[in-house]
């Protein structure tokens, strides 16, 4: 009855805020959590219940998940707008359940924040989590990955784990209850046994602390070590990912009865593989086939993509997203950068903001872990630095080699930095602007005002 | 022209919140001024330089609630080597929560009291349940302000006493009436404050660098950071962010 009175509640709630054009994320949940603490307990969940959790590619996995089921004709409950908390999760919960709280769909494929995610496991009874990594995330919330691993550690026994066999700090999740599915990708082929980033987050054996040798390393702390002290290391992948293929941005994913099937990484980026791998390898748990799962991720066309591409007076023009604060995803984007040749101009807007706030968190300490070296280098004309922080990111990338003289600086999270590109230097070349994930909104009006400011560059 | 040597001691454990910043700030400083930097890494496996050739400044990182004690255990290992250092004037900056290995105790979240250096009569507790994350202003010497961020699952009993390294103006948002953090015993300096504490605060790097580089010190600065050092300083006075998990 409680369930009942709270829908009745809330329901119309988001019906208006709908109208109004507000997304009703997060304000519906926190009525309920008010007025019905324990809801998320009372709502009748689908036969499939599946979690996505790590510290990066959580989103993108769970919409990947969630275009798959709906390619088999089921019909899917996704929080695809990030709303990963439990009032989020409530929000999006009520959205689509019945008044009596029976979920209106086949399945609920739910991205869950790492803090929630033992709490929701104990709620939610999902049949299986999917990790997609653990790194350091930002200092203020997750601090350092053993914070956020004592936090983990708390998952039930009764839930299927889907683990990253490259990754010892996720990978060791779960205890002897919990079944588990491991998946790895195969050395790419331009790594070795030297981690090319700023960090790496496992440089001790996890169990006994002892030195470790890396046989590669992908990236950070993502590859194959051993201990030579414990004998340590992580099990072989029952879902194994390789023949990397970054032309034709392709690989060959291997299943445990030797059965191969090519699947694609639409933006040519190792970390893809590492999201398809971990797809793939639930999807087979659940009995789909893997022609039909690489042919469901080539149909999905980019959404919620942090690469895209325009041309304009033969400029590309590149978005790329990176969350503030959070070193890793930061580094992504701009390893990415590194790989485009050719002369460029940089444009940084990555903020301070505290997540949901509206005040700034003075900290750049993140700045250090993150890798703007690969910013840097003689093709580089311009370095257009935009924002609250603006003085701090200059610092950076002067600390990181880049030459001063070529760093510009605007304070206002307007279009300014549009009208200071240097069009007929970088014709040919790319205008790369990396924004905060939640600067979608300025990132738009910010792509417009280089394509008209190129377009004009071209007439003349 | 000055070599200097650096010890960056277990590096494997100590590699968070962009400590290495403030080795990478040293090194261009000394670059800058004419100078030179030998960094050499001592894991919690080798000698540590101050226990054997020696070395012109000791470098500690921030690390995990966990680690915290393995560093512990190791400059343990070589505590009379450690005081004797300090004690005939070598520098040492220790950041975030390795301040507390030159305390008496430090209990774990579960109550178990651990032996620390014993070197200053005061006790840090952890608790794993909470992360303290703020803003700090401080002032070193009563003359040089500082900013900066502390993050932690841990925190010192005492809230006055000597030898502390700064006294606080203002932290989480609020106004310090009375209130110290960090230690500062001859060329010790140990802080809370966690990241390029030394990069973000260029008037207190100064004063360590003056006495590290001795004669060779000129003051020098890196294309913006006397802006980026006095916008945070200027907005952390005026920010209200309280401790978010407070």
């Amino acid at each position: 009855m409680k369930m009942f009175f709270t829908m009745l509640l809330v329901k119309p709630i988001i019906f208006i805020m709908n109208l109004l054009g507000f997304s009703a994320t997060n304000l519906p949940g926190n009525i309920c959590l008010k007025i019905f603490p324990d809801i998320l307990a009372h709502f009748k969940m689908p036969k499939y219940v599946i979690f996505v959790t790590g510290t990066n590619g959580k989103t993108l996995s769970a919409i990947t998940i969630s275009h798959i089921f709906r390619e088999k004709g089921m019909t899917v409950v996704n929080n695809n707008e990030g709303s990963n908390l439990d009032s989020g999760l409530i929000s999006k919960l009520i959205k689509n359940s019945t008044f009596t709280g029976k979920i209106k769909a086949d399945a609920a494929v739910l991205e869950v924040d790492e803090d929630a995610t033992a709490k929701m496991c104990n709620i939610l009874k999902p049949s299986h989590l999917m990790i997609t990594n653990i790194y350091r995330d930002s200092i203020s919330r997750n601090a350092h990955p053993e914070f956020v691993l004592r936090k983990l550690r708390k998952v039930p026994g009764d839930v299927c784990l889907v683990l990253n066999g490259d990754d010892a700090l996720s990978g060791m999740l779960g205890t002897d209850e919990n079944r588990k599915i491991f998946y790895t990708v195969d050395k790419a082929p331009d790594r070795d046994d030297k981690c090319e980033n700023l960090i790496c987050d496992i440089r001790t054996c996890p169990v006994c602390h002892m030195p470790i040798k890396y046989e590669y390393i992908q990236f950070h702390h993502i590859g194959k070590f051993h201990c030579e002290h414990c004998g340590f290391e992580m099990p072989e992948g029952d879902v194994q990912a390789g023949d990397i293929d970054y032309e034709k941005r392709t690989f060959v994913l291997r299943e445990k009865d030797g059965k191969t099937t090519e699947f694609p990484f639409s933006t040519g980026n190792l970390y893809e593989v590492y999201n398809n791998t971990a797809i793939a390898a639930l999807c087979l748990d659940l009995g789909f086939d893997g022609k039909f799962i690489s042919d469901s991720i080539k149909s999905l066309s980019s959404t919620g993509g942090r690469y895209k591409e325009d041309v304009a007076n033969d400029t590309a023009i590149i978005s790329m997203v990176g969350k503030s604060q959070n070193p890793i995803s930061c580094s992504q984007s701009f390893a990415k950068a590194k790989m485009i040749d050719g002369k460029k101009v940089i444009i940084i807007a990555i903020n301070d903001r505290v997540y949901g706030g509206h005040d700034h968190n003075e900290d750049t300490s993140w700045f250090y872990d993150t890798d703007f070296e690969f910013l840097v280098s003689d093709d580089v004309l311009q370095y257009i630095v935009v924002g609250h922080r603006m003085y701090d990111v200059a610092l950076r990338l002067v600390m990181a080699g880049a030459d001063e003289d070529k760093i510009l600086l605007t304070p206002e999270y307007d279009l300014s930095a549009a009208k200071m590109v240097d069009y007929d230097a970088v014709k040919g070349g790319s205008i790369l602007y990396f924004f905060e994930v939640y600067f979608r909104e300025w990132s738009v009006k910010m792509k417009e005002a280089l394509l008209a400011e190129a377009k004009a560059h071209e007439k003349h | 022209m000055k070599n200097i040597k650096i010890n960056y001691i277990c590096p494997e454990l100590c590699h968070f919140y962009g400590d290495a910043g403030n080795l990478r700030y040293i090194e261009k400083k000394a670059e800058m001024m004419g100078n030179s930097v030998e960094i050499i890494e001592s894991s919690q496996f080798d000698v540590p330089l101050f226990a054997g050739e020696g070395c012109d400044m000791v470098y500690i990182g921030a690390t995990t609630e966990e680690y915290v004690f393995d560093v512990m255990n190791y400059l343990k290992k070589y505590r009379q080597a450690f005081v004797n250092y300090i004690e005939n004037g070598g520098y040492v900056l220790a950041t975030g929560n390795t301040l507390e290995c030159f305390y008496e105790t430090i209990t774990r979240d579960d109550g178990e009291v651990f032996e620390a250096l014993g070197m200053f009569p005061l006790h840090a507790k952890q608790f794993y349940g909470k992360r303290h994350s703020y803003n700090v202003i401080a002032k070193y010497d009563d003359r040089i302000t500082v900013a900066g961020y502390k993050n932690l699952c841990s925190d010192t009993d005492e809230k006055v006493y000597e030898n502390y390294l700064f006294r606080i103006i203002r932290e989480a948002g609020k106004n310090v009436e009375e209130g110290c953090e960090g230690i500062h015993y001859k060329n010790l300096f140990a802080t809370y404050l966690l990241g390029p504490v030394l990069l973000q605060n260029p008037e207190f790097s100064d004063e360590i660098f003056m006495g590290l580089f001795g004669e060779d010190f000129r003051k020098v600065r890196i294309p913006f950071e006397v802006e980026a050092y006095e916008k945070r300083v200027n907005d952390v006075m005026n920010s209200k962010n309280p401790d978010k998990n407070g």
